[in-house]
């Protein structure tokens, strides 16, 4: 009897798990196409809709929203992960959890009182896609790493922009393929 | 050498020479003494400076792409902030692009300011200062670089045989000067920022650190994510960022803080808790009135400071009192102290001072590895020029003043000046300066890189009434060049080259990376071009013993180069050789530099820089410690070798607490404090012209106690009018915002030019450095 009630308990099992497992793919490969068939218009757009909180290209994004509490551990409660909040909007995981006082470099910006007239400030700009040794190759990460170590704060499936995900989330090694171009680290050019 | 339109053949020749000469060694990657500036470059490159904001300074890269600065990252290699900034620091290049730019020089005609040439403005200046040049003041500032003050100081102290020259580091840091100066005979840290690394708590007293020096703020903080058991007590009046980091948060009343640390010292010195070996070998102890008293008078002076009458005066509780005690009491507990203007703005802002080194001093906490009390500053040389340099009423440069006559003698022989040329009497302090200003008594005034019209206390009688003669140097339009009667548009930060000196005795350098806009040009030229032609016509105080030009500068070749003609002068690096010239004055008070191009060559180095016996340029991180300062004798540990009394002993100050001038009362009920906030910086010239700062923090606010704003029946953006003494100004309320100011108390931020709170602000100085409160004063809210 006992014998009996295991098989059928493993059987159930093995079942439940393939459908998880099958329904999982189903909804991977759906993504993985949807990503697939993101064109470079859409990608240079999503730059764009970021690079508006910036200054420039490698200055930190001002806070889109309104801050009401200013402490830190605020930001970490929706910031730490990615959070989905009820109407709708996604809080961005941090790439840098090891910097703790946010603040500092990430200021309110959802106020818009300057008058954008009031500069001829030009920032350097978003890095375009990175380069490919050839066709099939791993292309190289055209951006700089620096505070942004953790890939999949940004490349991950929780990010709501598709735009920015990775096609193959299960590979958790980054830098193993895709290299980081050190042009982009921006050294001292003082000889 | 220096040329800095050498095309890239000559550059590469000049750099191979130099390989083969072996002059230059490698250190952080910097090599040679390149010429950064070019006026053709394309594509982008990345330059080296430090920051051009507070007095941290954080090494940063400079992004220059076609003739513009188009990017500001933090720099990796640099020591102080590890390729972190804050939000100004990322965005200080575009600090310079305001469109509001001062281009010409204007010059003021009935009344009204009418653009100007370079020629007219120089000529009306220099007959304004032959006219009357005893009485001529020049106010500058922690902003100069350290060539820009020398500048001003022997066009002053050399040239107009006065002394009326004072900094606005004078309302800053004037009071930590004279601090360290009586306490260790000799001014400025001895710790430095590797003590946040090490040290197991740190005290904040009246310090926001969070908001003011974020990097340093971030640099301690972040080591609690790396596991490390760190805590932090903040003592203050009011809760701010750096309240919601801390373990404990200790509130006092407004000026209490003198008593809260004797009732410390009693606690240390009853309970016998203090580092015995220490005080009797490093320390000595002086009464109020700098007499030397035995340690017995001084117990018996503590008999005050008892924790019942301390508590009870200040509001600390108690415990709270005990726990800093049993702090102070641990032999094993490595404690920084960190204090800036709520120590320093402080109408007993000296002996505040002198009581914090007591403490460490006592308990031996101090020139150890994280144990030292840190004094921070608030402008990028405020330690490197005004300190330093000594662009102050009463100094002349690396520590000497005016009234000795051998560091007279010393400077005029220095100078070349005819003995008796500087003079022995002190000029005005700023308060001062500005009250003989408004008086007549000084008939004109050169202001450079600073803004006296919106940070002077008490403006009316300060600032506004001025009728004199008014010149004023400046990048953007101000409160101080509204009533200016002739404005020159100045280069800024890494449009000419520079060297600023940091809290942590570090100096930087940085060569001009872009030309400034218009016909904007250097501070230093500005002066060197007046002297030129006060000297051209006949002034005899802008003559050398020899007769020769004052303010003359030679090439390496000993020629002389035409400084005061601009296509000369923006040609050639004058840094290189008014720093070398500074340089023989910074031996005596062992606070040595190294050549120029060792400043090249790396990411700022801390004095004293002493060349060792493989002929290196080694820098001391702490002074005073045996292993790190190579003055401090053989075998002594820590000596304190400044000391006046030469006995290499620190003076503890009986120094007791007194009441502040001015305390609310029934007229008056607040308390006001002043302050800054994040993302401005200072007066808010610069960072209000960034739209991500802008935004972050339009306009200013006045901070209130909820319960204080519940009895009155008021809420955020509410209009409060606020008035004192002295004047009035309407503000916004700000409840729950990022400060929360204790009952009884508000907070206005001063970076903000349409609500000038410093027409509220109390000038009432602390006696010995004459360094004004603008953290107490009393006033009343009414409702708008």
């Amino acid at each position: 009897m006992k014998k009996k009630k295991a098989i059928i308990v493993c059987v159930l099992l093995y079942g439940l798990l393939t459908c998880f497992f099958y329904v999982r793919n189903v909804v991977f490969a759906k993504e993985r196409t949807l990503i697939q068939h993101i064109v470079e218009e859409e990608r240079i757009e999503s730059r764009d809709a970021r690079s508006i909180l910036r200054a420039f290209y490698t200055a930190p994004p001002v806070v889109p929203h309104e801050i009401e509490m200013q402490d830190t551990q605020d930001c970490l409660r929706c910031h730490l992960n990615v959070t989905r909040l009820d109407d709708g909007r996604v809080a961005k995981e941090t790439p840098h959890p090891q910097f703790s006082s946010c603040l500092q470099c990430h200021v309110p910006g959802a106020n818009n009182e300057f008058n954008t007239n009031g500069t001829s400030w030009e920032g350097l700009e978003e890095p375009k896609r990175g380069d490919r040794w050839a066709t099939m190759a791993p292309p190289m990460i055209p951006h700089r790493i620096k505070l942004r170590e953790n890939c999949l704060s940004c490349h991950g499936s929780q990010n709501p922009d598709m735009r920015l995900r990775t096609t193959h989330p299960e590979r958790t090694s980054c830098l193993q393929c895709h290299v980081p171009n050190y042009n982009n680290e921006f050294e001292l050019d003082q000889e | 050498m220096l040329e800095k339109n050498m095309d890239r053949r000559e550059f590469l020749k000049l750099s191979a020479k130099m390989a083969a000469l072996g002059a230059l060694t490698l250190s952080g990657g910097i090599s040679t003494l390149a010429y950064a500036f070019d006026d053709e470059s394309v594509g982008l490159k990345w330059h080296k400076a430090p920051c051009r904001f507070c007095g941290t300074g954080c090494g940063v890269l400079v992004g220059v792409r076609d003739g513009r600065v188009v990017a500001v990252q933090g720099d990796r290699h640099a020591p102080v902030n590890k390729g972190l900034l804050c939000a100004k620091g990322y965005h200080a290049g575009a600090a310079l692009y305001g469109k509001d730019r001062l281009r010409h020089p204007m010059i003021r005609r009935n009344g009204k300011l009418q653009q100007a040439s370079w020629d007219e403005a120089i000529d009306l200046i220099s007959d304004k200062i032959i006219a009357d040049s005893k009485n001529f003041a020049i106010y500058g500032s922690g902003q100069w670089t350290i060539p820009e003050g020398y500048t001003a100081m022997k066009f002053l102290k050399g040239g107009l045989g006065s002394n009326e020259i004072d900094p606005n580091a004078r309302l800053c840091m004037a009071s930590a000067v004279v601090g360290f100066v009586t306490t260790f005979g000799v001014d400025e840290p001895s710790g430095c920022y590797d003590d946040l690394d090490e040290c197991d708590t740190v005290i904040c007293w009246g310090n926001n650190w969070a908001e003011m020096h974020p990097i340093l703020f971030s640099r301690f903080i972040d080591r609690k994510q790396f596991g490390h058991k760190v805590k932090m007590i903040d003592i203050a009046t009011r809760r701010t960022r750096t309240t919601e980091a801390a373990d404990y948060y200790l509130e006092f009343q407004p000026q209490t803080d003198m008593a809260i640390i004797n009732g410390i010292c009693y606690l240390l010195l009853k309970r016998g808790t203090y580092d015995k070996d220490f005080v009797k070998h490093k320390v000595r102890f002086k009464s109020n009135d700098n007499a030397t008293i035995t340690m017995e008078e001084y117990q018996s002076f503590l008999n005050d400071y008892t924790p019942e009458k301390v508590s009870k005066l200040s509001g600390v509780s108690i415990e709270h009192l005990n726990l800093l005690a049993n702090l102070f009491s641990d032999p094993k507990e490595k404690i920084v102290s960190l204090w800036c203007m709520g120590f320093n703005q402080h109408t007993r802002g000296t002996a505040v001072n002198n009581l914090i080194y007591n403490l460490h001093l006592l308990s031996g906490k101090i020139g150890k590895p994280g144990s030292t009390a840190f004094s921070l500053t608030g402008q990028p040389a405020a330690c490197g020029t005004c300190r330093e340099v000594g662009t102050l009423a009463h100094a002349l440069p690396g520590g000497r003043v005016v009234k000795d006559e051998e560091h007279r003698k010393d400077t005029e022989k220095i100078w070349n000046l005819k003995p008796g040329t500087i003079n022995p009497k002190p000029g005005h302090h700023t308060v001062a300066m500005f009250k003989a200003l408004m008086s007549g008594k000084l008939t004109g005034m050169w202001v450079q890189v600073t803004n006296p019209g919106q940070t002077m206390p008490n403006l009316h009688d300060n600032f506004r009434n001025n009728k004199q003669f008014l010149v004023v140097s400046d990048v953007y339009p101000t409160k101080t060049t509204e009533l200016a009667d002739v404005i020159l548009p100045s280069a800024m930060w890494v449009e000419k080259d520079g060297l600023y000196g940091n809290s942590e005795r570090r100096t930087h350098q940085w060569f001009k990376m872009i030309n400034p806009p218009g016909e904007a040009r250097d501070d230093k030229w500005q002066i060197i071009a007046v002297a030129r032609r006060m000297y051209e016509k006949g002034f005899e105080g802008m003559k050398d013993k020899d007769g020769k030009f004052l303010l003359a500068i030679k090439d390496e070749k000993g020629n002389e180069i035409e400084a005061w003609k601009w296509e000369v002068y923006r040609s050639k690096n004058i840094d290189k050789p008014l720093f070398e010239d500074y340089r023989k004055f910074t031996t005596k008070k062992h606070k040595d530099l190294a050549p120029y191009e060792e400043y090249v060559k790396h990411r700022g180095l801390r004095w004293p820089v002493v060349q060792d016996s493989l002929g290196q340029w080694k820098e001391t991180p702490r002074r005073f410690v045996e292993g790190e300062d190579p003055y401090v004798p053989k075998g002594a540990g820590i000596a304190f070798y400044m000391d006046k009394g030469k006995e290499n002993r620190a003076n503890i100050f009986a120094r007791p607490y007194e009441a502040p001038p001015e305390i609310p009362d029934k007229e008056y009920p607040f308390w006001l404090c002043t302050g800054r906030v994040l993302e401005h910086w200072h007066s808010g010239t610069m960072t209000r012209r960034v739209k991500q700062l802008y935004n972050a923090n339009p306009h200013a606010y006045v901070e209130l106690n909820p319960d204080d704003a519940k009895k009155m029946g008021v809420y955020t953006n509410d209009k409060l009018k606020i008035v004192s003494r002295r004047g009035e100004m309407i503000l916004p309320v700000s409840l729950d915002g990022r400060g929360t100011p204790q009952k009884g108390s508000v907070f206005v931020p001063f970076f903000d030019e349409t609500k000038l709170i410093n027409l509220v602000t109390l000038d009432a100085y602390c006696p010995l450095s004459k360094e004004p409160d603008y953290k107490k004063c009393a006033v009343r809210l009414e409702k708008v």
